[in-house]
């Protein structure tokens, strides 16, 4: 190994690394998203992580490596969950005047997911662990982890699941906004919550306080509920 | 914003010493969001300090999915084979929920 080869390793094997190469990403994938007039397609998540794919490739730096070197953000993750209740706490307001539709929408959300996602798979003769790791697919990851395993499903195969669901949010939201306007925000934030958990509730933050906050209610709820059911129905 | 911080971290931590020593089947985050909200109940108000905290954390919320997300790239030699089907499922489950929830919500709230 050459003195200029040992260097580069050095450099790309550094903690630092890959915090740097998610900032840089982040903000590249941001600039890019607002040069494009917020197009969906163009959501920063989606290109950050494509970015820092390419750059993974590159360098020859493992996923496991570099997610290492990124733990505090995943630490983080489960911060930003606490920070929920600020705006959950601001719109209880409204919340105690929707209290039974919210209630009612999520629990007959969270029935219908898992059954029609099962259902679903079972009809394109997907395996037995695949079926069993989409149950989850609606529900907050760190949740839906805890499910998983009990039911018989993988929880690696859960988290990808999850995650594309997930994504799909700031993919087709916006156009389903456009064609089935939503009475208030609250309407939104339910029905991205239940359906996209949340990198939903990202998207949900990006339309309005509110409309993050009822997001973020509905991700818990339905993670609560799909918690009890599931091991019940299964 | 550094008294925020540290709020929500020590809500954090209670959350998941709360579910480690009661065996919930909660993650410990989710208990630390119930927690912060009985304290704010309790309190009456959100204090600056925690308002410009979260809305900062809020704001780097994608990026924080970002080593997660990078994740899916490992498993698609997996999932090769039955690719199409499941994106179909997935695809054709998400509207059906997000419908369902949306069209309820619509009926249902004033």
């Amino acid at each position: 190994m050459t003195k200029l080869q040992l260097a580069n390793q050095v450099m790309i094997e550094h903690p630092l690394f890959g915090l740097l190469i998610t900032l840089a990403c982040f903000q590249c994938a941001n600039v890019l998203y607002n040069r494009l007039g917020r197009l969906p397609v163009a959501y920063p998540l989606v290109v950050a992580a494509l970015l820092v794919v390419a750059i993974l490739e590159l360098t020859g730096l493992s996923y496991r490596r570099y997610l290492e070197s990124v733990e505090t953000l995943n630490l983080l993750l489960g911060t930003v969950t606490v920070a929920l209740a600020v705006p959950l706490y601001e719109s209880l307001r409204r919340l105690r005047t929707m209290f039974f539709p919210v209630m009612f929408t999520v629990a007959c959300s969270a029935v219908s997911a898992v059954f029609i996602v099962m259902v679903l798979a079972e009809a394109v003769g997907l395996e037995e662990v695949i079926i069993k790791s989409l149950a989850t697919k609606s529900v907050t990851t760190p949740i839906a982890l805890s499910i998983t395993e009990d039911i018989g499903g993988k929880a690696t195969l859960a988290v990808l699941f999850i995650l594309i669901t997930g994504l799909f949010a700031p993919l087709f939201v916006p156009i389903l906004l456009k064609i089935f306007p939503a009475k208030n925000d609250a309407v939104t934030g339910i029905a991205i919550g239940v359906s996209a958990h949340a990198i939903g509730t990202a998207k949900a933050l990006e339309i309005s306080r509110e409309c993050g906050a009822f997001s973020a209610l509905a991700m818990s709820l339905m993670g609560l509920m799909t918690a009890f059911l599931l091991p019940l129905i299964l | 914003m550094l008294v925020g911080v540290i709020g929500l971290i020590a809500f954090q931590l209670a959350g998941e010493w709360l579910a480690s020593y009661f065996k919930l089947p909660l993650p410990g985050s989710v208990c630390g969001m119930f927690l912060l909200l009985v304290f704010l109940l309790l309190r009456g108000g959100v204090s600056d300090s925690l308002l410009s905290a979260s809305n900062k954390l809020f704001a780097f919320l994608p990026m924080l999915l970002i080593p997660i997300t990078v994740g899916i790239y490992t498993w698609f030699p997996y999932l090769a084979s039955s690719w199409f089907e499941i994106g179909g499922v997935l695809v054709v489950s998400f509207f059906i929920t997000y419908f369902i929830a949306f069209f309820m919500m619509n009926k249902l709230s004033s």
